[in-house]
């Protein structure tokens, strides 16, 4: 892994170099741009399962093939060759944040250089380590108008692909101006570099779920905010160990026995497994990855923890096959968190059911290790758009997925200042809740929802007042001017309707996160 | 209950050889070939909403009712679908201004056959040529269920475009089938011009497994690549024996199952319909006693007209013979020791069973009465990695 630090460093911009002002243009097929949008990195072919289609990716895997500017059109021919059907476009990226050791191809040789001060526009081709996240494609570019509207429409074809979210434009003058030149050029002087994508898409699909359920879950709050972070906080450590299994994982901290629980570890290795078996045929459910983890665990044990263990995985599996029990009865004879976590993580077969549960019995801690199991076996990729869209966490969680991926693989490779972590409106709302930004924010949303929550407070000078009440309402006579009249919200009454479980308008949400950040 | 989900597929979701049939031009004819959970279906689905949103007229065929209801459900209303007889005998009656050519039938109040031999013989002197509508895209599902005179008729009649998916192998009603040389023979196609589709995407694995067992082997239709069983398999097919005095807990299992997973839709596939009539009727009795809030419990036998809710979950319980087509998370088989599995109709059984166990995608129990006599034992999978026997 990177010898630097993770997401809390690297906040130090670098300086535009030559490299910099470089138009970089990665030459690919529609099909490809789209799964890599989806995906919310531009990587290797590993990344691609079994629907990779031949382009510039494959040249060395684990590095990304960039063009300064003008377009090889062996490179463009190769993007399409497999299939009748794929269309020709390239990436245009935007490199400004980016920085570290790139391959540049130069007179035929290629050679070491640090970018952006070593790359001065006069390669033919540079490659830079994988993965970059999507967000430095500054534009999609088409040769045609046709090609574009076709990947267009196919884009709609598809519940995860959010092309609607970048510039497309369709311009024919790269495409005709490609020179020549034979692709592959020789590379046997590069080699491949493995790069881990499994553990940040896992990453993505952990913070979705936690971010979506910090909307209505205290612990989920807490807990998001750890897993942005490398070293975890005092409260996770205290609040959570189970939990710190899974953050383990993704910061590759060791855990040992004396300083950890056993839950803990069990709940890394069920974490770690249900990545893992994503990486190999990703043919095994991941419910079964889990009761493999199970047994194998519950051969150790011994006395009154292995009964125990006996009858979680007795009625777990009674949960799939042909159930006797509802979720409030299994939870009534379970009591520790790692059971019920595994109970209401078997009793849903994907993260939106898994959101939908809603029990009295179940604890907010519980809710989370479920949660975080289904991001770890679903992954970014996998979540559903609508998770993906809420909270802007698709404008920002590729961002981490790509710096973890960087410093797992060990690459020096900068990115940037990554973008603030995403944060639910009600982690917003309960910072400062004396603060007029946010109760503006409270009294906007009440009123747009409807919610019945609202009090208004009438400041009135000394005096004599009379109630009149008529056929038509009633009315407060006064002498004097009103002082002010200030509406809020009543704080217990509005907490109760965010934490329920029905959706803020995405446009009221909007409008109030802008009064909240602004 | 709560509504199912039904969404898009995510680009991985689409394998390189469905995306292969999602290439094929709009014009032409096309066949895909696949066994079941091969996604079929999805692509002929993927086609209409291609075609609709190009706004090209379509019609969606399907073969019976149920599977017109369950595929406007996927699609959405504005799918515009139609049993294909239904809309064979419009098609008929606009072109040629006279009633479908019937085979008279011995009981006024049945069903008549379409005449078939007549039928091609009024087509083949149609002079579609002359005829300036405009033909619809055509797209069939499960054109193994139609007979091969039907699609002789259509390329008569001057149907081009057509879009056919089929599995000869999932064929419940004999005799009025088409085989992959029929289908082949009829849209004039070369073996090879057709599509096979191979892998299985929908079902559970160890569904895939099981309906394995019951596969009866035409390699026209080759069944699809299955990977090895995995060490751990928690999920697997299940054979549930029940005494009569286990009927009324099983019921209640049953109910449970739905309250656990309320937008999931679980079908009890029966025999005949004293058995639908025996499940729909204990789960209408015990979902009022139960003391949780009602499960969406709906029926429906032949002749039947009402809608049936597939976009929503609960129980739907139903004769075999209408599952063709149809999908559901869960599938019971309920009293499969009322099949007759003697010598004459083994074949036939077995592909029921196939049929019938690969409408589910997650989860199949096959359930049984105590009896001394269970002729449909011949056929049961005796291998407890493709059936737990309970």
């Amino acid at each position: 892994m990177g010898s630097g630090e993770l997401f809390e460093s690297n906040e130090q911009r670098v300086q535009p170099g030559r490299g910099h002002e470089i138009k970089w243009r990665l030459v690919t097929n529609h099909q490809n741009l789209m799964f890599m949008l989806s995906a919310g990195m531009i990587m290797p072919p590993s990344g691609f399962g079994k629907k990779y289609y031949q382009d510039t990716l494959s040249l060395v895997p684990g590095w990304v093939p960039l063009f300064p500017e003008t377009l090889w059109q062996s490179a463009i021919d190769h993007s399409v060759s497999e299939q009748a059907l794929l269309r020709p476009c390239y990436a245009e990226l935007d490199l400004s944040r980016v920085s570290g050791g790139v391959k540049v191809l130069r007179s035929g040789g290629w050679e070491d250089a640090q970018f952006p001060d070593e790359v001065y526009g006069n390669e033919d081709l540079i490659l830079v380590p994988s993965p970059l996240p999507v967000s430095l494609v500054k534009e999609i570019v088409f040769s045609s108008k046709e090609n574009k509207s076709f990947c267009d429409k196919d884009a709609q074809n598809f519940s995860n692909v959010p092309l609607a979210d970048f510039k497309t434009k369709a311009v024919a003058s790269p495409f005709k101006k490609a020179k020549s030149g034979s692709w592959p050029p020789p590379i046997d002087e590069v080699e491949e570099r493995h790069v881990e994508l499994t553990l940040p898409d896992a990453f993505g699909g952990v913070v979705t779920l936690l971010s979506r359920l910090s909307k209505r879950n205290d612990a989920a709050i807490t807990l998001a905010r750890e897993f942005f972070q490398k070293t975890p906080g005092d409260e996770i450590v205290k609040s959570f160990p189970m939990l710190l299994g899974a953050h383990a994982l993704f910061y590759s901290s060791d855990m040992s026995s004396e300083q950890h629980g056993a839950s803990s570890i069990l709940f890394r290795n069920l974490a770690e497994s249900l990545v893992r078996e994503r990486e190999g045929a990703g043919k095994i459910s991941p419910k079964d990855t889990i009761m493999g983890v199970l047994e194998d665990s519950n051969i150790g044990l011994q006395g009154q923890a292995k009964q125990a263990g006996e009858r979680l995985i007795e009625d777990l599996k009674r949960i799939v096959q042909f159930p006797d029990k509802t979720l409030d009865d299994l939870l009534e004879n379970h009591q520790k968190p790692l059971p019920r976590s595994l109970i209401i993580f078997f009793m849903n077969d994907n993260s939106l059911d898994l959101l939908d549960v809603s029990s009295a019995q179940i604890m907010g801690y519980e809710f989370c290790g479920a949660a975080i199991l289904s991001g770890m076996a679903e992954g970014w990729m996998r979540m559903p758009a609508s998770l993906r869209e809420s909270n802007g966490l698709n404008r920002v969680v590729p961002d981490y997925m790509a710096h973890l991926s960087h410093w797992l693989s060990g690459s020096d490779l900068g990115l940037g200042p990554l973008p603030d972590r995403p944060r639910s409106l009600r982690e917003l709302l309960s910072e400062k809740r004396s603060d007029i930004k946010v109760n503006n924010a409270a009294l906007y949303i009440a009123r747009a929802c409807k919610w019945d929550c609202i009090k208004t407070c009438i400041k009135l000078g000394k005096g004599d007042y009379q109630l009149l009440i008529d056929g038509s309402g009633a009315s407060l006579l006064l002498d004097g001017d009103v002082k002010a009249v200030e509406s809020g919200v009543d704080q217990e009454k509005f907490m109760a309707f965010l934490n329920s479980e029905s959706d803020i308008p995405a446009k009221v949400e909007i409008e109030a996160r802008k009064m909240l950040e602004n | 209950m709560a509504e199912r989900r039904f969404q898009l597929p995510g680009i991985q979701d689409l394998s390189k050889e469905q995306e292969s049939v999602r290439a094929l031009p709009f014009e032409g004819q096309h066949l895909i070939i696949g066994g079941p959970g091969t996604g079929k279906s999805v692509m002929a689905l993927l086609r209409a909403k291609a075609l609709a949103d190009e706004e090209f007229d379509y019609r969606f065929l399907v073969f019976n009712h149920l599977l017109l209801q369950s595929s406007r459900r996927l699609f959405g209303n504005e799918l515009r679908s139609q049993q294909w007889q239904s809309w064979f005998i419009s098609v008929f009656k606009e072109g040629f201004r006279r009633d479908l050519p019937r085979i008279s039938s011995a009981n006024s109040s049945q069903w008549s056959p379409f005449d078939w031999e007549e039928i091609v013989k009024l087509c083949e002197s149609y002079d579609a040529d002359n005829d300036a509508r405009k033909r619809p895209f055509l797209i069939i599902d499960e054109g193994q269920d139609m007979p091969p005179p039907f699609y002789e008729a259509l390329v008569l009649l001057g149907f081009e475009n057509i879009f056919l998916v089929a599995d000869q192998n999932q064929q419940i009603e004999d005799g009025e089938n088409s085989s992959r040389q029929d289908l082949e023979d009829a849209l004039g196609l070369d073996a090879d011009d057709t599509i096979e589709l191979t892998e299985n995407y929908r079902n559970h694995l160890a569904i895939a497994r099981l309906a394995r067992a019951f596969y009866t082997g035409d390699p026209a239709s080759p069944p699809p690549k299955l990977p090895d069983p995995p060490p751990y398999e928690v999920k697997k097919p299940i054979l549930f024996t029940y005494r009569p005095e286990q009927f009324c807990p099983v019921i209640d299992r049953m109910l449970k199952m739905a309250i656990n997973s309320p937008r999931k839709l679980i079908g009890i596939l029966c025999p005949n319909n004293k058995v639908r009539e025996k499940f729909y009727g204990a789960l209408v009795s015990q979902n009022k006693t139960a003391g949780h809030s009602p499960v969406m419990l709906t029926t429906f036998s032949s002749g039947d007209k009402h809608e049936m809710p597939f976009d929503e979950g609960g129980v739907m319980v139903i004769n075999t013979q209408a599952c063709k087509g149809l999908e559901f998370d869960t599938v019971f088989l309920a009293d499969i020791d009322q099949f007759r599995c003697d010598a004459q109709n083994l074949e036939r059984t077995k592909k029921l069973f196939y049929v019938m166990i690969a409408r589910a995608t997650e989860h199949v129990i096959l359930l049984r009465q105590q009896s001394d006599e269970m002729t449909v034992d011949a056929i049961i999978p005796k291998d407890s990695t493709v059936l737990e026997i309970k």
